[in-house]
């Protein structure tokens, strides 16, 4: 059981070839949080995981777990165990051996050993498949081995380098359970890299949007769908509408109508998620261009008065008529720079 | 297309294995006489200890400069065309080489009377044509830690580094990888490659008959002399010591096989 | 320094037995114990282009042989690889260790025993014989890379090329031949380079009426003139060289390691 360690990332920045992949990244990790570090490919986001592993060195910034450096720590000493894309079992070894890699090489008897190695692979409910060799078992199982491998270890931190990248839809729900209920279990503080905006947001406590070896926005998930901090925040996590506005002495104008706000006057977009976006008896008049039954709702698409088009989910029961009203909560649009 | 396979590998097989028959019928009296002739057992020794030297320091040397040629950064490229360089040479090409380099006229002893560590071509060492096989032994390691070496670099070329990046996780340092890591991911592959190496040295006629003398000369050269010698007599005996490396070379391949499949198995 | 002094050390022990040749061939008198040769001449350099010599005639014999020796193995080895490579039969195993065997036991205890039937067909002595007899150490190398190249191989393109009205043979011209070129560069190489390395098999086939390159130096390894010698070897090595510098972007590793120069 780990109390939780906070991992501080301070100015990191690091190249390859020229080409700052890394760009001042700033970031505190919560004790015992599982934090995101999502973003798409090319973001700096594994190369970060590497810097904070050791297995990478940085070119500035610091890493801080609890308060204290750990750049002069080589990767093999650092508190920390890394999950990667692939499982990389050592094929010479059986799946214990694997686990128990780790512990052997931190000379733990071989008695107590295989006692760790046991309850390892019983927290991925592999307790049977000690004796197997690698390639016997199917790569979700090796995966879960790769995982206990890394946690009996007992790492302060766990990183985690988009580990269900390489599983088939089916499996990768299942290990994303095991992980997160492990990880909740233990309290391990856990840097997990995804590019998968819907996964970072079932599984963290926190997620750090990354673009361009920069954090754009950090928080909890709610937080990227209630505020996004910009509109590539907005368009990453996608399904906004999006509809031109302009702020004059303090009102916003857009097709929706017109509201106070605080920012600063001149062109801006109004952002608004298409639940928030409800029929009303009367409101604004639109009409229906299309309608897709989905299940758990309507999909609508409608065209407003100044021919702007809108998306919208209606209750499944809804008849639709060809023309509507509509009625938004201006507290749930978002006005962003454009 | 399967037809016309199986036809090809008849042939391939017919070529490899009708060739024993008469091998098989001639000798079987020319065996008791291989025990008793004493050239046969002294070659027998000098040609296994050739075999066995060569392979052997082909295995630590190959090894060794691949994790060295691995390791480099600058002038990487350089080096690892420079360390495959020797794979392409004919085996009497490089055993001219070693003639002119070691023998006692060769440039290695003019250049130790140069700085005066021997005093005329008669003071510097015995290396060509000498009865230990000094320069046998120095072309089969310059040909074949190469080849070996060639080998540990491709085995190690594919993901190992990813492998040796999650070991360094998991706590292991630069000795503990070599040693838990990068040596049993090897160990196959250079295993299967020594015993091409150890055949090859074995069983070639080339290298011993051009750097070797005539008596006590490998088993290939004893084997050529026996066959062309004028006393058809001894040409039973020439078979006989054929079938004698054969069968020996035979049970390396299919130890060989066992070994490679593995190998393929693990790296797959 | 002494982090590159192994690596120094590595290079001087790879190149030191090049010296020598080098040297010998541009030299004229070199006599003990100088340590530069005397005098430089170019005759052993020159010998190798004199009609009067037997070099040229070898050069020719050799190349043909090697290029011989190289299509018929490939166009054999193309049959063998895909039995091989693409399907599951029984004694695979078996075939495989056949296949493997007359590339590992040595040339000279196989051919000692087959001689006599050269002898018997009339084929000792002629190139056909010794092309006939190369093939038997160059058709295990060929197969091996045809059959891992075919283990590897999409018969969808096939079928493809089938369903798109291309007729077996244009199938086979247009569609498996260059999927396979990378590999079947490499077994041509293979092969080239294992019949123009040839030595015991040659003699013994040949009879010293086929004379290769290797027998030429052979010999003149046996007469002393050193120049001459030294000046043949550089011959010899140079087109495989340069065979390797135009295939090295087909090379990979793995088929270095898989097939090996274990016998060369």
């Amino acid at each position: 059981m780990t109390t939780g360690t906070t991992v501080e990332l301070r100015g990191l920045t690091k190249s390859y070839d020229g080409t700052q992949v890394v760009a001042g990244l700033d970031l505190v990790i919560r004790p015992g949080s599982l934090t995101a570090l999502l973003g798409p490919s090319g973001c700096g986001k594994t190369t970060t995981l590497k810097v904070v592993a050791g297995l990478l060195d940085a070119d500035a910034g610091d890493v801080l777990f609890d308060g204290r450096s750990v750049l002069s720590l080589r990767a093999e000493q650092r508190p920390v165990a890394m999950v990667f894309q692939k499982p990389l079992l050592f094929p010479h070894l059986s799946l214990g051996d694997n686990v128990g890699f780790g512990l052997r090489m931190r000379k733990v008897p071989k008695k107590e050993r295989v006692e760790r190695v046991a309850r390892a692979l019983e927290l991925v409910r592999l307790q049977d498949l000690a004796s197997r060799r690698v390639g016997e078992v199917s790569g979700g199982q090796e995966q879960r081995v790769a995982l206990a491998r890394a946690l009996v270890t007992e790492p302060s931190v766990l990183l985690l380098d988009e580990p269900f990248s390489a599983l088939d839809a089916s499996l990768r729900g299942e290990v994303r359970d095991l992980v997160r209920g492990l990880q909740q279990e233990l309290g391990v503080t856990t840097l997990f890299v995804t590019h998968d905006q819907e996964e970072a947001v079932a599984m963290s406590d926190d997620i750090a949007l990354l673009f361009e070896g920069r954090v754009e926005q950090s928080g909890p998930p709610r937080d990227f769908y209630a505020a996004p901090a910009s509109m590539r925040v907005a368009r990453f996590f996608g399904g906004r509408n999006e509809l031109p506005a302009t702020v004059r002495t303090g009102m916003v104008h857009s097709a929706l109508g017109q509201w106070a706000t605080s920012r600063t006057e001149g062109a801006a977009v109004l952002t608004v998620r298409p639940e928030a976006v409800v029929l009303a008896a009367e409101g604004l008049p639109a009409k229906v261009l299309e309608a897709r039954f989905l299940g758990t709702h309507v999909a609508v698409t409608v065209e407003l008065a100044d021919g702007s088009r809108l998306r919208l989910h209606a209750p499944p029961s809804t008849a639709l008529p060809s023309h509507v009203h509509l009625s938004v909560d201006p507290a749930a649009t978002t006005l962003l720079e454009p | 297309m399967l037809f016309l396979g199986g036809l090809g590998l008849g042939v391939a097989q017919s070529f490899g294995y009708l060739p024993f028959l008469p091998g098989w019928h001639w000798s079987l009296d020319a065996y008791s006489g291989l025990l008793d002739d004493k050239a046969v057992r002294q070659s027998f020794v000098l040609t296994f200890r050739v075999a066995f030297l060569s392979t052997g320091l082909a295995v630590v040397l190959g090894v060794g400069s691949a994790l060295l040629i691995r390791s480099t950064r600058r002038g990487k490229r350089l080096l690892s065309a420079l360390f495959q360089s020797t794979l392409p040479v004919p085996h009497v090409v490089g055993a001219l080489a070693m003639l002119l380099l070691l023998s006692q006229g060769g440039t290695l002893s003019r250049l130790t009377n140069a700085v005066g560590l021997t005093h005329g071509s008669q003071s510097f060492p015995e290396l060509a044509g000498d009865r230990f096989g000094w320069a046998i032994l120095a072309e089969y390691v310059w040909k074949e830690a190469p080849f070996i070496g060639v080998v540990v670099l491709s085995a190690l070329s594919s993901g190992v580094a990813d492998l040796e990046d999650a070991a360094r996780t998991l706590g292991a340092g630069p000795a503990a990888r070599l040693r838990h890591v990068v040596l049993p991911l090897i160990t196959p592959g250079v295993l299967a490659t020594s015993i091409l190496v150890f055949a090859y040295s074995f069983g070639s006629y080339e290298v011993p008959y051009l750097l070797g003398r005539p008596y006590p000369a490998t088993l290939p050269v004893v084997a050529y002399q026996y066959y062309t010698d004028v006393d058809l007599n001894a040409r039973p005996v020439a078979m006989a010591i054929c079938v004698v490396i054969a069968v020996l070379i035979a049970s390396l391949v299919a130890l060989y096989m066992l070994l490679a499949e593995r190998f393929v198995r693990r790296t797959a | 320094m002494i982090r590159t002094l192994p690596r120094w050390l590595l290079a001087i022990g790879l190149l030191l037995p090049f010296v020598p040749l080098l040297v010998w061939a541009g030299s004229g008198q070199w006599r003990y114990p100088a340590v530069v040769p005397q005098r430089g001449s170019g005759r052993g350099l020159r010998l190798l282009l004199d009609p009067a010599s037997d070099i040229p005639q070898g050069l020719l014999t050799s190349l043909l042989l090697g290029v011989t020796v190289s299509v018929i193995a490939c166009a054999i080895g193309l049959c063998a690889g895909r039995a091989l490579g693409l399907y599951a039969f029984r004694g695979k195993r078996a075939v495989r260790f056949l296949l493997l065997a007359p590339a590992i036991v040595p040339g000279l205890a196989v051919t000692l025993g087959i001689q006599v039937f050269f002898l018997r067909y009339r084929l000792a002595g002629t190139l056909p014989g010794v092309v006939l007899v190369q093939l038997l150490p160059t058709i295990p190398y060929v197969t091996l890379v045809l059959g891992s190249a075919f283990a590897n191989f999409e018969t969808g393109y096939e079928e493809q090329a089938r369903t798109l009205g291309a007729g077996p043979l244009r199938t086979f011209w247009h569609v498996t031949l260059p999927v396979l070129r990378p590999s079947l560069v490499v077994a041509a190489f293979f092969a080239f380079l294992i019949s123009w390395s040839e030595y015991i098999l040659t003699l013994l086939i040949g009879g010293g009426t086929v004379k290769t390159l290797p027998l030429l130096l052979f010999a003149y390894i046996g007469s002393s003139d050193q120049n001459v010698a030294a000046a043949l070897a550089l011959l010899v090595v140079l087109p495989p060289f340069l065979l390797v510098l135009l295939t090295s972007r087909f090379l990979t590793g793995s088929q270095t390691g898989a097939v090996g120069f274990g016998r060369l």
